[in-house]
């Protein structure tokens, strides 16, 4: 035996001053954020139940980025969990926070909170779209469109639609609710593959256009009230359509592989689709489809995610996971003629872009 | 945080001062703690895994004893206190738990009964909350990697729960009953009844917990209390075991484990969300061994059948991402084992281990990916050998010995893998010091979820490959009183993450590089006439991700730096046929990230939580009385072990048990 009594003063020193050596990191500072002025809000939804959905404010002229400007902005506060999608309004941005059964109002310059929706929903929401000061709107996976006062924050209507509702947007003085079907899962429901038309009001069906298997996003080109529906199983023939919906009729149609994601350039009359080959350019005037940037220019183990195009220039801007891993991501920014310009960092995975002109 | 660490740090080693010199009455501890001569060939209890280990590779045994003054509810909070082992704790009692060791993720341990698997490769985690501690008489890990010893997936340990009661003749039943705070009502049933050569031993446990315990949440700004909805759990367990000592050397034996648990799954608490209202998880499991051991030597050999059954449905009408009425889905799996161990004495110094093992795992399910059909299948052929040389100088007290071991398997569905491993341990003469070494290399087969899972099982997916290597020393400070520090590193290649291959689907993918590097230190000991035990382990470590990429040399997820447990059990007062007792503890689980890139926003901090009781124990006659009151998390800190689930306040439990002997 050693003596004992050395042997325990040694265990007696050792551990206490073991214990606790490993210091977190100190937290990060807090700054008051900067007016960026114009700029691109980059929505990232987080994983899903981390409750860790943030803005990315990045002004590209400066350079200048605010990393989530939301919790800098409204100190104490946080967005929610899973946003996923943006809608700019009159000086307002209506951010929809999926798990969370929120639609977050906020000041689009200084990026304080105006308060937000709640939905008494168990579904998660999908999208939002605003009309006019008194009426916006959201679907949810329970089927139901609803209608909310962006005044009040509260709900005044809510209807049934078709099964899966992903999108919602207004349209010729309606509003236009995508039902997916939730690609194979319920593509043989009623509705299913299906635009719904109904009035902004009442919420009363007034038409329905089917599309196409499985559409999920609706965009409004300003310029000539066509709407522009994306379509189409993972991995399969898909494309977008064409909608008229004054008209209630399809106008044209582009088939696309694996089509993930669409953004419209009104001034430059052209859509933009994010497929898995990259991104192509899809012409308003009824021309095939474009390889416009190729998906390797995501680097190695990256992926594109998300496409947006900044109205005023024509920028492409392309959501950009790194690697494998849920970690902050970036925004890679193209000129309008699929030339690299820049790129900045994010939140963990850049879903939607809102543009602050 | 870090002054009371140190102050709870010195209270906790304080008392090892008081140390007696050597003791006269404790039986000595087969783990690593309290070196064993071993100057010849020894034979261990066939279903304690230091038979497996050898002396070269750690291993630490919690006994029933330190079980009883931890007032574990399941096993994993006995593992708890063993350095290197990082419970993740999904909520309250209710919640899942998995055991992590080494930083090697919670897939890579493997859970044993009575030394054998619980369950093969395809199985993926174990979650011990269903696995009540009432029918486990001692809890034994082995840290590092230990594939060829104990088969794939145990790359960063083993744990083995020794449900198996030494037989005597003594007749003993046993009840007990628990209420606690958050609706929990456990009752407890027991015995062990001797019948000539055959011995029975029987357990039977309900348990009835809500799980509505409050916390303090800021949702949108607005910090309030709230009570946990939806963490209910209702536990049905029974163990039984058999045991015919049929002529001396030859025994056979059986066990039987089942249970049935529904619970409430809440998820994750987020804003606007808190709680999956009605998302439920029901599973019924059942495992049976029956086995034949014959132990004369030269030549020994067991023939061991297993068996493992369970059956899963969650089912979450909400989850209408799903589909129209949301979740409901069901699996179940039969896990079919034979295994031969042969053992062969060659001298007093030589002796081989030989294994083979045959095993049959299927799912039946229905959410599989549409390639695989509604029902998926795996063989795997195990074969292992061991071979030991102790070399051993009476006169010097030098000893040596070297374990040399190798396993290959053979898999249906999958490439095969080897695992070689080669230890040894040294005794330096008279000293108390012990010296061991061991490098191992093991391999961690994939789930049935990472292969085929609807949307993300990937049917390439390769064996994860590892590299564990350590060394430690032992040094017997008295007979009772023991430390021991080791060293380790780790090094996984093609592990298995969920890969992002578009905005909708991910897919399982060996990509992953991990290294991790480490020092466990433990100290156990018994003083003052055994009237009181210590038990104290600390971990430092450091787990990196080393995948190319944006995350390359940072943290890992949910891999602490600092991990501190302490144990004690003090004998207060002792008077005829009765004493009382005091025991507690605490865990300090350093900070850690909860997403990959060390990002801030994803940090957990650390915690302490302390835990005291009493217990009381009376005997009447044949009849023994006990009453215990139990102080979960005394500081009442608010803390969360895996981010997002919040872990219950100060708790209360009460408990009064009888027990009755035949033995005086």
């Amino acid at each position: 035996m050693i003596p004992s009594s050395i042997a325990r003063r040694l265990l007696v020193l050792l551990l206490p001053l073991i214990a606790g050596c490993v210091s977190p990191p100190d937290p990060a500072p807090i700054i008051e954020p900067p007016s960026l002025g114009r700029g691109v809000i980059v929505v990232n939804e987080g994983l899903w139940r981390s409750d860790a959905a943030t803005l990315t404010l990045h002004n590209p002229v400066t350079g200048e980025t605010i990393q989530d400007w939301f919790g800098v902005s409204n100190p104490g506060l946080r967005l929610g969990d899973v946003a996923n999608g943006i809608v700019i309004h009159q000086g307002r941005a209506y951010v929809v926070v999926s798990t969370s059964r929120t639609v977050e109002v906020l000041d689009v310059v200084t990026g304080r909170s105006l308060g937000r929706i709640h939905l008494d929903e168990p579904n998660e929401l999908r999208s939002v779209a605003v009309l006019d000061s008194a009426h916006a709107y959201t679907v949810s996976f329970g089927d139901s469109l609803f209608l909310f006062d962006p005044r009040t924050f509260t709900v005044t209507a809510r209807t049934a639609v078709g099964p899966a509702p992903e999108w919602v947007e207004v349209a010729g003085g309606l509003v236009v609710v995508a039902n997916s079907g939730l690609g194979t899962l319920r593509q043989t429901e009623p509705g299913a593959g299906t635009l719904y038309l109904l009035d902004p009001v009442t919420l009363h069906r007034v038409a329905e256009i089917a599309v196409g298997p499985n559409p999920r996003m609706v965009r409004l080109d300003q310029t000539s009230g066509l709407v522009y529906v994306l379509y189409g199983l993972p991995g399969q023939q898909g494309g977008v359509v064409e909608v008229n919906i004054a008209a209630r009729a399809i106008t044209n149609r582009w088939t696309v592989l694996d089509a993930r994601d669409l953004a419209l350039d009104s001034a430059r009359r052209r859509a933009y689709v994010l497929a898995g080959a990259g991104v192509l350019r899809i012409p308003f005037d009824g021309t095939a489809p474009v390889l416009h940037i190729d998906s390797s220019a995501a680097g190695a183990g990256g992926f594109f995610y998300s496409i947006g195009v900044q109205p005023s220039t024509g920028d492409i801007y392309l959501g950009t996971t790194r690697g494998y891993q849920p970690v902050a991501a970036t925004i890679q920014v193209y000129t309008l003629d699929g030339a690299y310009r820049t790129g900045f960092n994010c939140g963990v995975y850049p879903g939607d872009f809102g543009f602050r002109e | 945080m870090r002054a009371s660490f140190i102050i709870v740090s010195a209270l906790l080693v304080a008392p090892a001062l008081y140390a007696q010199g050597p003791g006269d009455s404790a039986g000595r501890r087969e783990d690593t703690l309290v070196s064993r001569r071993v100057s010849s060939v020894t034979v261990s209890a066939p279903r304690s895994l230091s038979r497996m280990t050898r002396g070269s590779q750690p291993l630490s045994i919690i006994d029933r004893r330190t079980i009883d003054a931890t007032g574990a509810r399941d096993p994993s909070d006995v593992v708890a206190s063993v350095p290197g082992a990082y419970v993740r704790q999904y909520g309250g009692a209710g919640g899942m738990r998995t055991v992590a060791l080494r930083g090697v993720g919670a897939e890579g341990t493997v859970v044993m009964v009575d030394g054998v698997r619980f369950g093969g490769t395809a199985a993926g985690v174990l979650d011990f909350s269903t696995l009540p501690v009432a029918m486990v008489e001692q809890v034994e890990v082995v840290r590092g990697g230990a594939t060829a010893l104990a088969g794939p997936n145990a790359t960063g340990g083993v744990v083995n729960l020794v449900t198996d009661r030494r037989p005597d003749s003594v007749v003993r039943l046993r009840a007990r009953a628990t209420g606690g705070s958050f609706g929990e009502r456990t009752v407890e049933i027991g015995g062990e009844i001797p019948l000539g050569e055959h011995h029975f031993d029987v357990d039977a446990v309900r348990s009835d917990l809500l799980g509505d315990y409050p916390f303090l949440f800021n949702e949108f700004g607005a910090e309030r209390t709230v009570r946990r909805e939806n963490a209910d759990l209702h536990l049905t367990s029974l163990h039984g075991g058999w045991r015919w000592n049929v002529e001396p050397g030859v025994r056979v034996s059986g066990t039987l484990l089942a249970s049935d648990a529904d619970r409430g799954v809440p998820g994750a608490v987020v804003q606007g969300n808190i709680e999956q209202l009605h998302a439920r998880l029901r599973e019924r499991d059942l495992f049976a061994t029956a086995r034949v051991t014959v132990d004369p030597d030269p030549l020994g050999w067991e023939l061991a059948l297993s068996a493992r059954g369970t059956g899963t449905h969650y089912r979450d009408p909400n989850a209408r991402s799903a589909g129209a009425t949301g979740i409901d889905e069901e699996f179940n799996r039969l896990d079919v084992a034979a295994i031969a161990r042969v053992r062969m004495l060659f001298s007093a110094h030589l002796v081989a281990d030989g294994t083979l093992e045959l095993r049959n795992e299927r799912l039946t399910g229905e959410l599989l990916d549409p390639e695989a059909g509604d029902r998926v299948e795996r063989m795997n052929l195990g074969l292992a050998g061991l071979l030991r040389w102790i070399d051993a100088d009476s006169a010097g007290g030098w000893e040596r010995s070297v374990d040399l071991a190798t396993r290959l398997d053979l898999f249906t569905t999958l490439p095969s893998g080897v695992a070689p491993s080669l230890g040894g341990v040294l005794q330096l003469g008279q000293l108390p010091v012990r010296l061991r070494a061991r490098a191992g290399a093991g391999y961690r087969a994939p789930s049935f979820a990472e292969q085929y899972y609807l949307n993300v099982g990937n049917t390439r997916l390769r064996p994860e490959r590892s590299v564990s290597v350590d060394g430690g020393v032992t040094v017997e400070i008295s007979e009772k009183v023991g430390v021991e520090c080791t060293g380790f590193l780790g090094d996984t290649r093609d592990r298995i993450v969920a890969v992002p291959r578009s905005p909708v689907s991910w897919s399982a993918t060996n990509i992953g590089r991990v290294q991790s590097a480490g020092v466990e230190i433990a100290g156990t000991g018994q003083m003052l006439d055994d009237r009181l035990a210590l038990r104290l382990a600390y971990t430092r470590s450091d787990t990196r991700d080393r995948t190319p990429g944006p995350t390359f040399g940072l943290l890992l997820p949910y891999a602490p730096q600092e991990l501190l447990s302490g144990t004690f059990d003090a004998v207060v007062g002792r008077w005829e046929r009765g004493a009382w007792s005091v025991a507690g503890g605490g865990i300090y689980t350093g900070f850690r990230y909860a997403q990959p890139g060390e990002d801030r926003a994803t940090l957990i901090p650390s915690a302490l939580t302390l835990d005291l009781s009493t217990r009381l124990r009376q005997q009447f006659g044949a009849v023994a009385v006990t009453a215990r009151a139990e102080c979960t998390n005394l500081a009442d800190t608010a803390y969360q072990i895996v981010r997002n689930y919040p872990m219950p306040g100060r708790s209360w439990r009460l408990s009064v048990g009888v027990a009755w002997s035949t033995e005086q």
